[in-house]
C-alpha cells in the first residue's frame, strides 16, 4: 500500500526503530515471564542469575495453585460449553432477520462487554448473594458465561455473515428437516467459526479477575483470584510458572485461530 | 418429506406466510437464551443498582446519597483520576498506536502479518500475566531501572510503579492492541487512488499525510479513542496492581464500597455515576457523528 510514498532514509530509519520499540513493548512483557519462570532465586528478577526447576516443582505440588488451577480449566471449559451454543443461537437469528427488533437485541447481546466489569462483578454479587449462590460454581458460570457471550456473538456472526443461506433452503427443499439441515449442513459449515468462538469463550473466561474475585471462593477459587490476591500484596514467583503455562495456551490458540484466518483470507 | 408447494396447490401464499411468521417466532426463541441470560446477569442487578443508590430505608427515594458522594473528597478525587487516567491512556495510545498502524498498512504483506501476529498477541495474553510481568519490569531494581542507570542515563533508579505513571504504562500495554485494530482497519480501506492523485498533484509527503491519509483514517482513529476511553473508565485490575493504591479510581472505591465497607448505597450510586459517565461518551460520540454530517463534513467521521 502507499505506492509514490517513499520517504527518505533517515525517515525510513527513524520509523522503523519506532515501530520495533512499540513492538517490544507489546511483547516484551508476555516474554520475559518464561525465563522468570525457571529462575532458582526467591526474587524476583530479570534475567535470572541462576536458573532451575523449584518454582515449577512448587507449583506441582502447592495445595493452593493446583486446585484453582483445575476449578479455572473446568471453569472455562463450561462456559465455552455454554456460551457457544447460545450466542450460536442468537447469531442464527439475527442474521436470518428478526426486523425491528435487530439492533435492541444487538445491543443487550453486547451489554455484558460495554457494562463495565467492575459492576457485572458488583450486580451479579447481589444477586448470588440472595439466592446463596455467592462462592458456587453456578454463580461463577453464570458470571463467566454472559461475559463470553459478546465474543462468542461477534465471531458467530461474522461467520454468519460469510455463510450463504442459500445452501440451507437446498438443504430444506430437498427434504431435510430443519434439525437435519442445521447439523448436517449449517454447523459443518461453521466449524471453524464455532472453534474460534469456544477458543475465545475459554480464554475469556480463564482471563476474567473481577467477577472471580467477588463471586469465587473457598472450594472455587479461580487462578486469577489467587494470583490477584497474591500480586496485590507481594511479587511471587509463582506466578511466572502460571504465566509461563499461560502464554503457551495463548500462543497455541492465537496461531489456530488467526493463522487458519489468513489462509481463509488469502 | 413432501412439500405443500409441491402437492400442486395453485395458491399457497397464505402458507408461505404462516410460514414466515412461524419462522419469525422460531428465531425469537433462538435469541431467548442470550436475552434471558444478560437479563438475569446485569440488566436485573443495575436496576437493583439504581434503586439501591436512591431508596431510603423508609421506602422514600431521594438523591442523599449522590449528594453525600458529590460533597466528598475521596470520591470527588477517584472520579477526577478516573477521567486523568483514560485521557491520558488515550493519548498514549494515539501517541504510540496510529504511526504504528501506518506502518503496518504501508510495509509488505508478511512483515503485516507478522506485526499484527505483535498486536493479537499480547490482546490475549491474560490481563493479569502482563501486569505481573510489567510490575517486574519496572519495579525499582528493574531491567528497565537498571538499564537507565548503568547507561548513566540517570542517577538513581526511578519510581516506574505504584504510581500514576505505572498506571499508564499498564494500562496503554492493555489499550493499545484495541486502539490499533480499528486504525489500522481504516487505513486499509483508504483508496490508494487519492493517495497517488495527491502524490501527483506535487502534495508533498508530510502534507499528503496530514490532508489525505489522516482525515481518511479518522473515522477509524475516532473509535478506537471512544473504545480506549470507555473501557479505561471501568478499569479496575491494572491500576489496582500497577497504582500501588495511590491511583483511587471510581472502580476501587466500588470495590472497597462493597468489600471493606459494606456501603452498598455508596457502591451502588459510584456504579450508576460511572454507567452515566459510559453512556455520556458513547452518546456525545453519536451526536458529534451526526452534527459533523449536518455540517457537510466527510461523512465517514
Amino acid at each position: 500500500m502507499f505506492d509514490g510514498f517513499d520517504v527518505s532514509w533517515p525517515l525510513r530509519l527513524a520509523i522503523g526503530i519506532f515501530t520495533a520499540l512499540v513492538a517490544v513493548f507489546l511483547l516484551a512483557p508476555s516474554l520475559i515471564v518464561v525465563p522468570m519462570s525457571f529462575s532458582a532465586s526467591e526474587l524476583l528478577q530479570f534475567p535470572p542469575s541462576e536458573f532451575s526447576l523449584r518454582w515449577w516443582q512448587q507449583y506441582w505440588q502447592s495445595d493452593l495453585w493446583m486446585p484453582a488451577t483445575k476449578t479455572s480449566l473446568l471453569l472455562a471449559t463450561v462456559t465455552a460449553a455454554g456460551a457457544v451454543p447460545i450466542a450460536f443461537a442468537a447469531a442464527y437469528a439475527t442474521t436470518r432477520s428478526l426486523g425491528w427488533a435487530k439492533l435492541p437485541l444487538y445491543a443487550v447481546l453486547l451489554m455484558p462487554a460495554t457494562v463495565p466489569p467492575i459492576l457485572v462483578a458488583i450486580g451479579l454479587f447481589f444477586v448470588l448473594a440472595r439466592m446463596h449462590l455467592v462462592g458456587s460454581f453456578p454463580g461463577l458460570w453464570l458470571g463467566h458465561t454472559v461475559i463470553a457471550i459478546p465474543t462468542a456473538y461477534v465471531i458467530l456472526s461474522a461467520g454468519f455473515a460469510r455463510f450463504d443461506f442459500t445452501q440451507e433452503k437446498a438443504a430444506r427443499s430437498l427434504g431435510a428437516g430443519w434439525w437435519r439441515s442445521m447439523f448436517s449442513v449449517v454447523i459443518p459449515q461453521m466449524r471453524f467459526s464455532l472453534l474460534s468462538a469456544a477458543l475465545l469463550a475459554f480464554l475469556t473466561s480463564l482471563d476474567e479477575v473481577i467477577v472471580s474475585m467477588f463471586v469465587g471462593g473457598g472450594a472455587n477459587t479461580t487462578l486469577t483470584k489467587v494470583m490477584f490476591l497474591g500480586l496485590r500484596d507481594r511479587v511471587d514467583p509463582q506466578a511466572a510458572v502460571i504465566s509461563t503455562i499461560w502464554i503457551v495456551l495463548v500462543a497455541i490458540v492465537v496461531t489456530v485461530v488467526f493463522g487458519r484466518q489468513r489462509q481463509e483470507h488469502s | 418429506m413432501t412439500l405443500p408447494a409441491a402437492a400442486g396447490a395453485t395458491d399457497n401464499s397464505a402458507l408461505l406466510r404462516r410460514d414466515g411468521m412461524l419462522a419469525q417466532l422460531g428465531f425469537f426463541g433462538l435469541a431467548l437464551p442470550a436475552v434471558l441470560l444478560v437479563t438475569i446477569a446485569i440488566v436485573v442487578p443495575l436496576a437493583a443498582m439504581l434503586w439501591i443508590s436512591i431508596a431510603r430505608p423508609d421506602g422514600t427515594v431521594s438523591l442523599d446519597t449522590y449528594l453525600k458522594i458529590m460533597s466528598t473528597p475521596v470520591y470527588t478525587r477517584s472520579v477526577l483520576t478516573t477521567f486523568q487516567v483514560s485521557g491520558m491512556t488515550v493519548l498514549t495510545c494515539a501517541l504510540l498506536g496510529t504511526p504504528f498502524a501506518l506502518v503496518m498498512a504501508s510495509v509488505g504483506r508478511r512483515l503485516a502479518s507478522i506485526l499484527l501476529l505483535v498486536v493479537m498477541l499480547p490482546f490475549w495474553t491474560a490481563l493479569l500475566v502482563r501486569t505481573y510481568a510489567l510490575s517486574v519490569l519496572l519495579q525499582r531494581n528493574g531491567l528497565v531501572n537498571r538499564f537507565l542507570t548503568d547507561t548513566g542515563l540517570v542517577s538513581e533508579p526511578l519510581p516506574l510503579i505504584n504510581n500514576f505513571f505505572g498506571t499508564i504504562v499498564g494500562m496503554t500495554h492493555v489499550m493499545l492492541p484495541l486502539f490499533i485494530l480499528p486504525v489500522y482497519a481504516a487505513i486499509k480501506q483508504i483508496d490508494q487512488n487519492i493517495i497517488r492523485a495527491a502524490a501527483s498533484l506535487g502534495a508533498s509527503k508530510l502534507l499528503t499525510l496530514r490532508a489525505v491519509i489522516l482525515p481518511l483514517a479518522a473515522n477509524g482513529i475516532f473509535a478506537g479513542a471512544v473504545l480506549v476511553f470507555v473501557l479505561s473508565l471501568g478499569f479496575y485490575v491494572t491500576p489496582a496492581i500497577l497504582g500501588g493504591g495511590r491511583v483511587p479510581m471510581i472502580s476501587t472505591r466500588i470495590e472497597q464500597n462493597v468489600s471493606v465497607l459494606s456501603d452498598w448505597p455508596a457502591a451502588s450510586a459510584l456504579g450508576v455515576l460511572l454507567l452515566l459517565s459510559v453512556g455520556m461518551v458513547f452518546f456525545v460520540t453519536f451526536l458529534l457523528r451526526r452534527s459533523i454530517k449536518a455540517l457537510g463534513g466527510s461523512p465517514n467521521v
